[in-house]
């Protein structure tokens, strides 16, 4: 017990180098195993943003700013791809499930995306999770609107509240489809992605949003594509890019 | 752990070299034997090697070769734990440069010796830590500075802090480093007197070094390091 004794009546009698010491120490610690929780969390959060997709394809131009756009949500698409083009694709052997992103028009600052009922049952995120509704039910009517939890927290929509789609990514009342209202039907349970901030309508909706007026090309937007067999998906990929080239 | 041998002499150097680097010898000593109960004179000029054997002989040091014997006991073969755990049980080293430890007070360096080793505590026979310190300090004249922080001593008192640490427990050997450089005239008799009296009583062995050739009569022996030291017959480092 006399050495411990010495050692600590040594550092006390230095106390405040010792404190010193200590403190930086300890703050030296800190500091890197938080930033490197952050870090790793961040990636994670990044990374996790989507799962279980094997292509996303999209209008020939920068595939980040194919990525950027319909994950993300972050930037403009880069161009229009056909609804034919889509159902092609749909169709395609190698393809077991692929949903239509319509991009393009905006509420009130959040996107505005036309998929189909295929969306709410394909996209997953994190480890492997569903989309759950926090309320209501999926959008199948044109007129119909799923919202994400912070559209539906922020804006303070319930079931039933009326919505009005802007063309345009921002709220500046280029074109406002005032003639065609939607109605919420459904509120998604937080995913801490992206989808939080979007409001999901069907294809029909947005073609028909467009019927009415404004300048928007029709079918604007990506698809994402599921996995196919363990051989045609060695396939695919060569075939794949041949097919995205020829995408006007 | 090493045991001392009655009947062997308190030290015994033979063929003793020692070069602090891969150097020149500073100690090269064929033969020295000192006798229990002697009290030996140890005197030499500046720089002549007298800290350094003090150091071999506390087994502070260890010999490049030859044997260093302390109470029988051969340092050259034991580790360095070893000697440090004689060294605590069996010697009292009064340093040159006092070595207290600043952060605890007069009774507690006072107290290391006996704190550190079992068989030098029971020495002292059946009286509590306190009282022992007490004893010896007032001896030493120190005894209202028990509780007083090393700091606030003046460096005579700190010199008298320093002998009473190393006479507590009597230890079989004692080493005193130039003890009493810093002490007026009365407190150096004082203090000569109590370290003879200790001595004497305790049975135990003194070496002692200085340079004040006056204290020399009082000594059993006397030895001149530069008549020993074949390597001092090379002018020394200054």
């Amino acid at each position: 017990m006399l050495i411990p004794r010495l050692a600590f009546r040594s550092l006390r009698s230095r106390l405040l180098t010792t404190s010193l010491t200590v403190t930086s120490i300890a703050l030296s610690v800190t500091l890197l195993v938080g930033i490197e929780h952050v870090r790793a969390g961040v990636r994670e959060s990044f990374a996790g943003t989507i799962r279980g997709v094997d292509l996303i394809v999209g209008a020939r131009g920068s595939g980040l700013q194919v990525l950027l756009s319909s994950v993300f949500g972050i930037g403009n698409p880069s161009g229009a791809v056909a609804l034919s083009t889509f159902e092609r694709w749909q169709r395609h052997p190698a393809v077991k499930w692929a949903v239509p992103y319509a991009l393009g028009d905006s509420h009130r600052g959040f996107r505005v995306v036309g998929t189909t009922a295929e969306f709410y049952q394909r996209y997953r995120f994190r480890e492997n999770r569903n989309i759950t509704f926090a309320e209501g039910r999926v959008a199948t009517k044109d007129v119909d609107v799923v919202i994400g939890s912070e559209v539906a927290e922020q804006l303070r929509y319930t079931i039933g509240s009326p919505v009005v789609v802007v063309h345009g990514l921002r709220d500046i009342g280029t074109s406002s489809h005032e003639a065609h209202p939607f109605k919420v039907v459904g509120i998604l349970a937080r995913t801490f992605t992206p989808i939080d901030r979007s409001v999901f309508v069907t294809l029909e909706g947005i073609e028909a949003m467009h019927d009415d007026g404004g300048t928007a090309t029709a079918g604007e937007g990506t698809a994402t594509a599921g996995e196919g067999t363990a051989t045609a998906g060695g396939g695919t990929a060569t075939a794949g890019e041949g097919l995205l080239q020829d995408v006007a | 752990m090493t045991t001392v041998s009655a009947g062997s002499p308190a030290v015994e150097l033979s063929e003793l070299r020692f070069a602090y680097r891969t150097g020149r010898d500073v100690l090269a000593i064929d033969h020295l034997r000192i006798e229990r109960g002697e009290t030996v004179f140890l005197h030499g000029p500046s720089g002549s090697g007298k800290t350094t054997l003090l150091g071999l002989l506390a087994g502070v040091l260890q010999a490049t070769s030859g044997q260093v014997k302390l109470l029988g006991s051969n340092f050259s073969t034991i580790s360095s734990g070893a000697r440090d755990a004689f060294r605590a049980r069996h010697l009292g080293y009064v340093f040159q440069m006092f070595n207290l430890i600043p952060y605890l007070s007069v009774r507690e360096n006072i107290l290391l010796p006996i704190r550190l080793d079992a068989h030098r505590r029971a020495r002292l026979g059946k009286v509590s830590f306190d009282a022992a310190a007490q004893d010896i300090a007032s001896q030493l004249d120190i005894a209202e500075l028990i509780d007083a922080p090393i700091s606030e001593l003046s460096v005579g008192q700190q010199q008298r802090v320093a002998a009473a640490r190393a006479l507590i427990g009597a230890p079989e050997v004692i080493i005193a480093d130039e003890p009493t450089s810093a002490l007026d005239t009365d407190r150096r008799e004082q203090f000569l007197a109590l370290l003879f009296a200790s001595c004497k009583s305790a049975g135990a062995t003194l070496v002692f070094v200085s340079h004040d050739h006056t204290l020399m009569p009082l000594f059993s022996r006397t030895v001149s390091l530069a008549e020993i030291n074949r390597a001092a017959t090379v002018p020394a480092r200054a």
